[in-house]
């Protein structure tokens, strides 16, 4: 429509940039150039060069990743070896994790990805078990992974910063209290709101890490979907503004690691209500690679 | 079949080719072209800004973009030098320590009858170890802040977190607390009133979990599966009943 308008105008004032570009290569370019200008001038140090940075850090410098380095003598073992190994160490950072969550007295999250479960647990016990819908990982996990820092980036359990939603934490209702028994009596026959909220909300960990969980449902109606427009853009803008700041700063941006879930409305609304403000969470990849 | 073409190689007539644009030279303006260039100068920075803010907007989704680009390391390196036997000897050893750590965690599931109480769902779910043994609803607390006056207020809510039953009772008798009065309109009477206990709202059973709060029945059982409580867990009387007779002192509940 815009587009429309734009061609629309400038036809009208005899200025249609279309033929004059037609045939004139130099003025492509130059139309080009201009155009491309200010792209990579926040391209560079905003997108390619955090890339860089994580890339080139994550490059591979000697061969200590595998276990069996060291050892003497007979045939090599096999690339299914080491990556029953990468596998089992996996396992047994998600054991450590649960049981380092148990000595805590306050709810925690567990995020197994390989089995596609979230749960909520007390002192080590699942009081609440989730099934995964589909998740989405940042693309850069699987180059901290090829890191040997992997371990220790998902030990110890992360811990949580700070949360956003779409629904308020505790739905709590002010109420004054009644001035005698008639005007308790009235109160009494309110009715009790039903909550039928969307629900979407971000956690944000230590180490660099988000964790973003939806609903599985669509929508519910317009006024749910612009409250998740609005919350997408609340998220976005933050983004930008951590990224002036580090510019600001001097600083190259850092690249924030995100894992997104999706489950049942049910299971998003139970999650969010139950974490504490000083959650640990501890996570569980599908691989290592 | 083949189909002959024949060729004409004798010099044909030149004629005026008309896919290329002919330039007209008495056409040429150069105030009309330096304007349009000026505007195609204008309109490459416009849109070349306008594409700027948006790469700053959303430049950690560009990021990842560029990152799932970014080449992989998918090969695993394997020491050539390595002795296979050795390695496997790893392997099982590292498989040991994850069995022992899952038959830890386990264990941390308790043995005997134990209730998870979901205050978002107002469910109740009665476990025996891994297995549910019962599944109802119950009420939970309101979040309602019932303010009187200037410093008094009262925040309904189920506190969440690992509990025992610390005491079983039959036929509970209610302590009214000050907030009961003040809901109801009705003047605080002294810590020791009679007017302050009331009996058979509680139901048949009671599970005491500390600081006041209780598992027990109630009477208005239209509300069962909502936010309506002063804390406590209300349970209809099958589900009370089948709770209070599992759970004994000391067991454990779970509310979230």
């Amino acid at each position: 429509m815009l587009i429309r308008l734009l061609i629309y105008y400038f036809e009208s004032a005899h200025l249609n940039l279309l033929p004059f570009f037609k045939n004139r290569l130099p003025a492509q370019l130059v139309f080009l150039f201009f155009l491309l200008v200010p792209v990579f001038m926040v391209a560079v140090p905003l997108v390619i060069l955090p890339v860089i940075k994580v890339t080139d850090a994550t490059s591979f410098r000697g061969g200590s990743r595998t276990a069996g380095a060291g050892f003497a003598g007979g045939a090599a073992p096999t690339r299914a070896m080491a990556e029953a190994m990468d596998s089992l160490r996996l396992e047994d950072t998600y054991a450590n994790l649960l049981l380092e969550l148990s000595k805590k007295d306050s709810i925690m999250l567990a995020i197994n990805l390989r089995d596609s479960l979230v749960d909520l647990l007390i002192k080590g016990v699942p009081v609440r078990r989730c099934r995964i819908g589909s998740y989405a990982m940042s693309q850069a996990i699987p180059h901290i992974a090829r890191r040997d820092s992997l371990y220790t980036w998902l030990f110890p359990p992360f811990q949580l910063l700070s949360q956003t939603a779409t629904i308020p934490k505790s739905p709590i209702r002010i109420m004054d209290a009644p001035k005698d028994t008639v005007e308790a009596e009235a109160m009494a026959g309110q009715e009790i709101p039903i909550e039928n909220n969307d629900v979407h909300f971000t956690l944000q960990f230590n180490r660099n890490l988000t964790v973003r969980i939806e609903q599985e449902q669509p929508p519910s109606n317009t006024g749910e979907f612009k409250k998740k427009f609005a919350f997408d853009m609340e998220r976005i803008f933050a983004e930008a503004r951590a990224t002036l700041k580090n510019l600001r700063a001097k600083k190259i941006p850092e690249h924030k690691l995100w894992i997104e879930l999706s489950v049942s409305r049910e299971d998003a609304k139970a999650i969010y209500r139950a974490i504490p403000v000083k959650l640990q969470m501890a996570l569980f990849l599908p691989h290592a690679r | 079949m083949k189909r002959s073409v024949r060729r004409d190689f004798r010099p044909q007539p030149k004629t005026e080719d008309k896919t290329q644009p002919r330039i007209e030279f008495d056409d040429f303006d150069p105030e009309k072209t330096e304007k349009k260039l000026g505007l195609a100068l204008f309109f490459g920075l416009f849109f070349g800004l306008l594409a700027a803010f948006f790469v700053f907007l959303y430049a950690p989704n560009l990021r990842d973009l560029l990152f799932r680009l970014a080449p992989r390391e998918n090969s695993v390196r394997v020491d050539s030098s390595a002795d296979p036997k050795l390695y496997e000897r790893e392997l099982l050893a590292l498989a040991k320590s994850v069995q022992a750590k899952q038959k830890r965690i386990d264990a941390l599931i308790p043995k005997e009858p134990w209730l998870i109480i979901d205050t978002s769902g107002n469910q109740i779910f009665l476990m025996q170890d891994k297995t549910l043994l019962h599944k109802g609803v119950c009420s939970t607390g309101s979040y309602v802040l019932l303010r009187a006056g200037r410093n008094k207020q009262w925040i309904f809510r189920t506190p969440r977190g690992q509990f025992r039953v610390l005491n079983k009772m039959r036929r509970p008798v209610w302590y009214m607390p000050d907030w009961a009065f003040v809901e109801e309109g009705r003047p605080i009477p002294p810590r020791d009133s009679p007017l302050r206990y009331e009996s058979g709202v509680l139901g048949e059973y009671g599970l005491a979990l500390g600081q006041g709060y209780l598992i027990h029945g109630t009477l208005y059982k239209r509300f069962l599966g909502m936010p309506v409580t002063h804390g406590c867990v209300r349970l209809g009387d099958e589900d009370l009943e089948v709770v209070a007779k599992n759970m004994d002192t000391g067991s454990k509940v779970f509310i979230y």
